[in-house]
């Protein structure tokens, strides 16, 4: 995916004024930087959400794991995971099938019928991961959706999200804060400071400890 | 003390105790006043309040009552679905129409009862006072409710390209229910309230409010009182389905 001579001012505040950024397929692109950087409005624009000036290339259908798991209050865990596939998908036992499958898959077959103010915050950001699994996307946005989950849980959230990553590998953008976080997941690390990008770095999940290490220095040199 | 017999205490032992205290309070005045044709004992209002029901023009007058409530009802809801709806589509309609909404809701009933009884026959008046009541409360809640709805959600619909009918029924109007049903309760039997009340300034025959003019023209006050007593019980039970009907459809 190619972002190019992408501009986007919020009123009189300029973020982006020619951005170009290349996204690699079906690879895991971390975007770290300070608060107020762009990061979220990046996926917010990547996603259509916001109007903008300039092209992206090789975009397709898009999924959003948001920062809250923005689950409609009136719906059950079920309704909700179906709710986005209405458009994609007519057949109605298909997509219960589909449903059912991605509940199953995250470990929330038993709360199929809950409402979302009866779920933790964990579980409802399980619900989150499974409708963004479960839509045909070609391009998964990640806003920092792991940030409110306490250590232990982060942890099965985690291994939850490289099995279903593992399963059916998408085009990724992942808005983090956590230096640590971007060297688990990241493929790419997209270091952006003042909405420019300041630095790029390639990663691999078999980096020794010490490689790891001298990407985090830079990283942090550059923030 | 379980949580169910704290929910019995407060929820049905509580309100009994307080509407005793109320009679208690109408039973002092009455023998203080000691004159049952202005202040009449609970206890002689509460027989004519049974004999009413003997009454064979009863059942009409309520009937006509509630139809000409449940109509205005109906149609204030209907504008205010209708201009919330406009209102969150294009911006400056809640401006624009903030006037005429103020307007409409501080204007004294009577006064405008009065105004209008030159132009329209009191059965139709009756209706458009309860209207000019029961919009304003509704379109301010429904407006309130649709404005405020979370835009994370609305990004989400965009982002997994969600049909506007889906995103209306199932974003703007499920978020919208809890509060539409609570400006609902207080408008039907405020609506009822001003029904009658119109229905008495312009003698409107076969209607609660009929009734009631009926009964102070010739000076019968404990009749007078029942029929009141009646309106308000209406009132209460109007209140009691649309909760009801909030527990039934808001479950979440």
């Amino acid at each position: 995916m190619e972002l190019k001579r992408v501009c986007f001012a919020y009123k009189n505040k300029v973020v982006y004024d020619d951005l170009n950024l290349s996204i690699p397929e079906n690879k895991i692109t971390c975007v770290l930087g300070p608060s107020g950087c762009g990061k979220t409005t990046l996926l917010n624009i990547i996603g259509g959400v916001l109007p903008f000036n300039g092209i992206i290339e090789g975009k397709g259908t898009v999924a959003y794991i948001f920062q809250q798991p923005c689950l409609i209050p009136s719906m059950s865990v079920e309704k909700n995971v179906e709710f986005v596939l209405k458009n994609v998908t007519k057949n109605k036992k298909e997509r219960k099938n589909k449903v059912k499958e991605i509940l199953k898959a995250v470990g929330l077959t038993d709360a199929a019928d809950s409402y979302p103010k009866q779920l933790s915050g964990g579980m409802a950001q399980r619900v989150s991961l499974a409708r963004a699994f479960c839509y045909p996307a070609d391009v998964l946005l990640m806003d920092e959706p792991f940030k409110e989950l306490d250590i232990s849980l982060k942890k099965q959230i985690y291994s939850l999200f490289s099995e279903l990553y593992g399963k059916s590998p998408k085009t990724t953008v992942f808005v983090t804060h956590d230096i640590e976080e971007s060297l688990i997941f990241g493929d790419k690390i997209i270091v952006m400071k003042d909405g420019k990008i300041a630095g790029e770095f390639l990663c691999d999940k078999n980096f020794s400890l010490e490689e790891k290490n001298a990407v985090k220095e830079n990283i942090l040199s550059l923030i | 003390m379980n949580d169910k017999i704290k929910n019995i205490l407060k929820n049905i032992l509580v309100p009994i105790a307080g509407a005793g205290i109320l009679f208690l309070f109408w039973y002092a005045a009455s023998k203080i006043k000691n004159d049952p044709l202005i202040l009449p004992y609970p206890k002689e209002v509460f027989h004519r309040f049974f004999l009413l029901w003997q009454e064979k023009s009863i059942y009409q007058s309520i009937f006509s009552t509630l139809g000409r409530t449940f109509l205005c009802f109906a149609i204030s809801l209907g504008c205010a679905v209708i201009f919330a709806a406009i209102a969150e589509l294009w911006k400056p309609f809640a401006a624009l129409t903030s006037p005429i909404v103020t307007l409409f809701r501080s204007a004294p009933t009577v006064a405008v009862i009065l105004i209008l009884y030159a132009f329209l026959p009191a059965k139709r008046m009756s209706v458009i006072v309860g209207f000019l009541i029961g919009f304003p409360v509704l379109y301010s809640a429904l407006h309130t409710a649709v404005s405020s709805t979370d835009k994370s959600l609305l990004a989400m619909a965009k982002v997994y390209r969600v049909s506007p009918i889906r995103k209306i029924t199932h974003i703007y109007l499920s978020l919208a229910l809890p509060a539409l049903f609570e400006a609902s309760r207080s408008t039907l039997s405020l609506t009822l309230k001003v029904v009658v009340a119109a229905e008495i300034l312009t003698l409107v025959p076969s209607s609660l409010g009929g009734k009631i003019q009926t009964a102070y023209a010739s000076f019968e006050i404990a009749y007078l009182l029942a029929w009141t007593l009646l309106t308000v019980l209406l009132a209460f039970i109007l209140e009691g389905v649309v909760v009801g009907l909030k527990k039934l459809l808001v479950r979440w």
